[in-house]
């Protein structure tokens, strides 16, 4: 086995078992690998984290909580060496990369994303019915396996009823306010991260942006939990959605969802309906009952957007504006309730002060989450 | 001393909303342990649906760790999206129930009898008359679940 200056090259064989193909990511803890393991014939990532003591096995608890944590939406540990100064764990290969990756690649579309985070739910469940709080959830942790989100690195778990965890470091950007104040840590700092982690999937937000540009500001924003509250709602997010989400992220533990089922609960309740997929600034389409749908926003002396469901123009939908803005604000209602229901929200005509005609809409441009 | 009762746990469907009810005690002296509901969406794609009901049915019996899981199954499914919702889970159920090795029952309406629970009148009438330290209110849906639970306890 290497010694601790080493990085594992692709090609290399480890332990005489494991042939290291390509890296996969790293972090601070450590870095990952896609491998296979010879003797069984297996694809496998495998996470390599070097040890300053390894008589303590420290790094060796992050598989046993994955491992104890075994469920359809956790990656899968397969196994876990400690040797010369390394603790390697081998686990589950996915091929489809993190949600985090999916938000860098293109538009995740609300339905998936919101999918993605109940069945992450589902797992945050389990592992707290055993004791076990995350401390890192967030979209680059969680796996897109074939139809099914997985979560992943158990790398900062913490038991808080008996203080074992592997490292004190948490992630920090997610992390409720009384984590980061007092460093209390329970389910519900989990439910924090899980609805920041949805809010940044919903804003299609791979990255922290301008977020963060003003330090002092965010640092603030995390100490009181307000964190969501500067990120903000794209308009085109139902209101439903908005509801949920501040409860998920309110700054006292009392006033959020009591546990991850209840929050995934509530998630459940929303029957996402259209899978709408934002092709450009003044486009988005989708598939509804077998017939494809597309909403556009069309420039002009009256700026217009055109609702198409098939070949035929939905008039209901369509409407002109005597501005840019209205235009723009009328087609984000309209991705926001159809987004929600399998028929089209009814029609409200109004002329608006322009004379144009139009569906009535009014609609905040960026809402805040206050 | 006498052997601890077992606790019995029992499931009913109606289109948007798990119902579970946790019995223990004997069929003659049932004792109530809990009850809720968790509620899904009856349109989502097949694929999904079935995942809910499989993860939903492994979280409600991690938290109430009963000795055997029962269920009622309703035969008023007339489409196939009602036997989606109404029907299908329950073959998952039985498949938890096989993965983790609990005895599971199978009950319809008609099974909860006076002659199989013992009771007098009106099945629902006889949760709130015969089931100690129940609810001050629960509705019929709940005690479909309960009266699956009941039928699963011992005699």
């Amino acid at each position: 086995m290497p010694d601790h200056t080493y990085r594992v090259q692709p090609g290399e064989m480890l332990l005489n078992k494991f042939e290291v193909i390509r890296p996969l990511g790293h972090g601070h803890f450590g870095e990952v690998h896609h491998v296979i393991n010879r003797p069984v014939g297996r694809p496998a990532a495998l996470k390599t984290i070097e040890v300053t003591d390894p008589t303590t096995h420290r790094a060796a608890i992050e598989a046993q909580a994955q491992n104890l944590c075994s469920h359809d939406h956790v990656v899968k540990i397969h196994g876990a060496d400690v040797i010369n100064g390394f603790v390697l764990i081998e686990m589950e290969f996915i091929e489809g990369g993190s949600l985090g990756d999916r938000l860098m690649q293109g538009f995740v579309p609300l339905i998936d994303g919101v999918q993605a985070v109940k069945e992450v739910l589902f797992a945050l469940e389990h592992a707290h019915t055993r004791g076990i709080v995350h401390r890192d959830v967030k979209p680059a942790n969680i796996m897109l396996a074939q139809n099914k989100a997985k979560l992943s690195d158990f790398g900062t778990i913490i038991q808080p009823h008996t203080g074992i965890r592997v490292t004190d470091l948490f992630y920090q950007f997610h992390a409720a306010p009384e984590a980061v104040n007092s460093g209390e840590f329970s389910p519900l700092g989990d439910v924090f991260a899980a609805g920041l982690t949805l809010l940044r999937v919903a804003n299609n937000m791979p990255g922290w942006g301008t977020v963060i540009d003003d330090a002092g500001a965010w640092e603030t924003d995390l100490r009181n939990g307000t964190m969501a509250r500067r990120i903000g709602f794209k308009p085109y997010l139902p209101r439903a959605l908005k509801t949920i989400l501040r409860k998920a992220c309110d700054p006292d533990p009392a006033r959020r969802y009591a546990s991850a089922a209840a929050f995934r609960e509530a998630l459940e309740r929303l029957r996402l309906a259209r899978r709408w997929v934002r092709v450009s600034d003044n486009e988005w389409i989708c598939e509804s009952t077998g017939r494809i749908e597309a909403v556009r926003y069309v420039n002009g002396r009256h700026p217009a957007v055109e609702f198409f469901s098939g070949s035929r123009r939905q008039l209901d939908l369509c409407g002109t504006f005597g501005t840019e803005r209205e235009a723009r604000e009328h087609m984000d209602r309209v991705i926001a309730e159809t987004t929600m229901g399998h028929t089209a929200p009814s029609r409200r005509p109004r002329s608006n002060r322009n004379g144009t005609q139009g569906a009535g809409v009014s609609v905040a441009m960026a809402d805040d989450i206050s | 001393m006498g052997a601890p009762h077992v606790s019995a746990l029992g499931f009913n469907i109606k289109k948007g909303e798990l119902w579970h009810c946790v019995l223990s005690g004997t069929r003659c002296e049932p004792v109530y342990v809990s009850h809720n509901r968790d509620r899904f969406d009856p349109d989502q794609p097949r694929t999904a649906l079935a995942n809910y009901f499989k993860q939903t049915f492994g979280e409600v019996i991690s938290r109430t760790a009963p000795d055997r899981l029962a269920y009622r199954v309703s035969l008023d499914a007339n489409s196939a999206d009602q036997v989606a919702y109404l029907t299908f889970p329950f073959g998952i159920l039985n498949l938890v129930a096989h993965d983790r090795s609990l005895p599971i029952s199978e009950y319809v309406s008609q099974s909860f009898s006076k002659k199989a629970l013992g009771f007098v009148g009106n099945k629902f009438e006889a949760c709130d008359e015969v089931i100690a330290g129940r609810p001050d209110k629960w509705g019929d849906p709940e005690k479909l679940a309960a009266l699956a639970a009941w039928m699963a306890l011992d005699a």
